[in-house]
């Protein structure tokens, strides 16, 4: 393992190689962030006016609730994040594709596939299981398509020009290798042949852990790693480290899942291996700050809505993970209360969407030519900030004070109810600002791919910029 | 270590671990159980669930209803569970065997449903729950269910199933009655036979 320090990319050949798809899946990921942040502020109202919108079967809070965050995993964070995946392999590798065109077609069927999936939590043909609640006909597609579209990326690992591998093509490696075996261990055990229901519980937390950790987390981490030296004008600090907190990442990442039974019906000890996996997940953690925010601190930092997001996103993941390792001493109070929620928000909008934001600031301009619109993306990075960090917030707050009341005997359910009740109100504010955003998002997105940019953006030349290798 | 193979295999060896520990272990462990029998009565426990209680399962999955509402009563000293009266003993994993799929659920948005069963037997009252939660229920943030219902113009003799007692908004007018449909009927009996009241021989005694 010894990667150089620096390498010249031919600018021509692997930028363009990859135009196509990659903008294919960037749109159809930007469409469904839309889709779910719309699905997401109307379950958040729906929850502070329960009578909205109740008489439809269709627009049921359990049913929309369900469709925005498998429509965020599956529809926004998961493609967004293979694009960016595709687009970093034949950048790093110098490599490009024999045929765009079917990874295109690949990447068209696992839209049918999300939107199938979507429509049938809507009609009512939801499974109940966290992140699987597409239906069993939904997931196949999505797993044949997956098939399609994984393979591409072990021929561009396959096929690369340079020689060793950079910790982001590990990264990538690692999620396109996990997905289809933990989506399809998932589906096959609680969908398509179900187990004994005692089984269930674990093998859905195991499923809904290794998702994150294993396919989403992977995804973006890659990206991240390849900004920074970008970004700093620098190589990633204390480089040889990131082999450690990738290996550590990747064994820890399947065992994280099951701490949300703690207390439940499973084994005692499938729980403390999780709370001990989520513990140890602070060393990954710990040397993925120095590799990042170690390489940015002492340069210069250009101000742009990349850096920005990028910088965000990670000390969300820092969040992210000091939540999972206090756990074990918050539980009694935040278990099933809305702090469980924020968890989800700092997961889904802080650490992922972010960090994904960013990545694709940075990429898209080398994609189209024209830069994004300096004003509208500041807008965007501050009504998104704000959305994420209000909703954070509010269920954070309001979740410990809920769960306080959940845990004390001598409080009944329904004083929980109304305790958390302004603090959802607020909820569901910051719910709506995100929303705003992402829709300004795909604005700027649709007017970047259009061509149009503002006088005040002075056209950048992303050809002549030297390139710093993923080192 | 920068040979594909290589890493390849290292990832394969990583994902093992967890993937026969956590699956592997449920599969094989939690997922072949058997009911116990208790020698004294007889009775097998968990119980058997009536059909209609099998396809009410279906019902409560596609409507989201694990969104807000648990189903277990968790045990161990960080919990309370028991203390609040959620059942009369933490749940094991033999209380699910029968479920699919086993509705464990992370928020308690709504009050949790392991012994919804116990608390009432009344039909009627879950069918009025389910049509006007915020009348049954004030300060209930539950959403209503009335399109399980069919609101409709008695013709001829009314029907046995009606729902009595509606005084919300969405009430029937006189000479119009409110039917619950397969789809409500199927629910209600699955809520009904929510309750873990038998002993397991693993399972804390009851309380």
């Amino acid at each position: 393992m010894n990667p150089p320090v620096t390498a010249t990319i031919q600018p021509h050949e692997s930028r363009d190689a990859l135009r196509f798809p990659v903008i294919m899946f960037f749109s159809s990921a930007i469409f469904w962030l839309v889709v779910g942040s719309f699905l997401g502020c109307l379950a958040a109202w729906k929850l502070v006016v329960p009578s909205l919108l109740d008489g439809s079967s269709w627009l049921t809070y359990g049913r929309v609730q369900a469709a925005a965050e498998n429509a965020l995993s599956y529809g926004w964070a998961s493609q967004a994040g293979m694009g960016l995946g595709f687009w970093l392999l034949a950048r790093l590798g110098r490599t490009a594709l024999g045929s765009e065109r079917l990874l295109t077609t690949a990447g068209a069927f696992w839209n049918f596939g999300v939107l199938l999936g979507i429509c049938s939590i809507l009609a009512g043909g939801g499974n109940a299981v966290r992140g699987l609640e597409f239906s069993g006909a939904a997931a196949a597609i999505l797993l044949i398509a997956y098939a399609c579209i994984g393979v591409w990326s072990f021929i561009l690992l396959r096929d690369r020009s340079s020689d060793g591998l950079y910790v982001s093509q590990w990264y990538l490696l690692a999620a396109f290798l996990c997905f289809p075996w933990l989506y399809a261990t998932a589906n096959t055990m609680l969908i398509w042949h179900p187990v004994q229901g005692s089984a269930q519980g674990p093998i859905a937390t195991w499923f809904f852990g290794a998702l994150v950790w294993l396919w989403l987390v992977p995804l973006v981490l890659a990206a991240i790693y390849y900004l920074i030296p970008h970004f700093a004008h620098r190589p990633v600090r204390a480089y040889p480290s990131s082999v450690l907190a990738f290996w550590l990442l990747a064994f820890l990442g399947g065992w994280t899942g099951t701490k949300q039974l703690i207390g439940g019906p499973v084994p005692a000890w499938m729980v403390s291996a999780s709370v001990a996996a989520s513990i140890m997940m602070l060393i990954p953690a710990a040397i993925i700050c120095i590799n990042t925010f170690g390489s940015l601190s002492d340069h210069s930092r250009p101000s742009s809505p990349a850096v920005s997001f990028t910088i965000v996103g990670l000390a969300c993941f820092v969040c992210v993970v000091l939540q999972g390792a206090a756990t074990p001493i918050l539980s009694a109070v935040t278990h099933f209360s809305d702090y469980s929620s924020g968890e989800n928000v700092m997961l889904i909008f802080g650490f992922l969407s972010m960090s994904l934001f960013g990545a694709l600031y940075y990429v898209v301009p080398r994609l189209t030519g024209v830069d994004f619109s300096p004003g509208l993306a500041s807008w965007h990075f501050w009504i998104f900030v704000w959305g994420a960090g209000t909703m954070f917030l509010c269920l954070t707050l309001g979740g410990l004070i809920q769960g306080f009341a959940l845990y004390d005997p001598g409080v009944d359910f329904m004083s929980s109810l109304s305790l958390a009740a302004p603090f959802r109100v607020m909820n569901a504010v910051g719910a709506l600002a995100l929303f705003v955003a992402t829709v300004a998002f795909a604005g700027l997105f649709v007017r970047n791919l259009l061509g149009v940019t503002s006088p005040a953006a002075a056209p950048r030349v992303p050809s002549t910029t030297p390139e710093v290798a993923g080192v | 270590m920068s040979r594909l193979p290589t890493l390849v295999f290292g990832i394969f060896l990583v994902f093992t671990a967890a993937w026969f520990g956590i699956v592997g272990y449920s599969y094989l462990k939690l997922g072949r159980m058997e009911p116990a029998v208790d020698e004294n009565t007889g009775d097998v426990n968990p119980p058997l669930l009536s059909g209609l209680a099998v396809a009410g399962q279906r019902v409560y999955a596609a409507n989201g209803c694990v969104s807000c509402h648990t189903q277990q009563v968790r045990s161990g000293a960080f919990s309370t569970d028991v203390e609040k009266k959620l059942g009369p003993r933490p749940t094991v994993a033999r209380d699910y065997m029968r479920e699919n799929p086993a509705f464990l659920g992370s928020l308690r948005v709504g009050p949790d449903l392991t012994n919804v069963g116990l608390r009432s037997s009344d039909v009627n009252w879950f069918h009025k729950h389910l049509y006007e939660p915020s009348v049954t229920t004030p300060g209930s943030n539950m959403p209503s269910y009335r399109y399980l219902y069919q609101n409709r113009k008695i013709v001829g003799q009314p029907s046995a199933n009606a729902v009595v007692g509606l005084n919300g908004p969405y009430a029937p007018k006189p000479g119009y009655e409110v039917v619950p449909s397969e789809d409500a009927r199927i629910l209600v009996a699955y809520l009904l036979s929510l309750r873990r009241d038998y002993a397991l021989p693993e399972a804390e005694p009851l309380q």
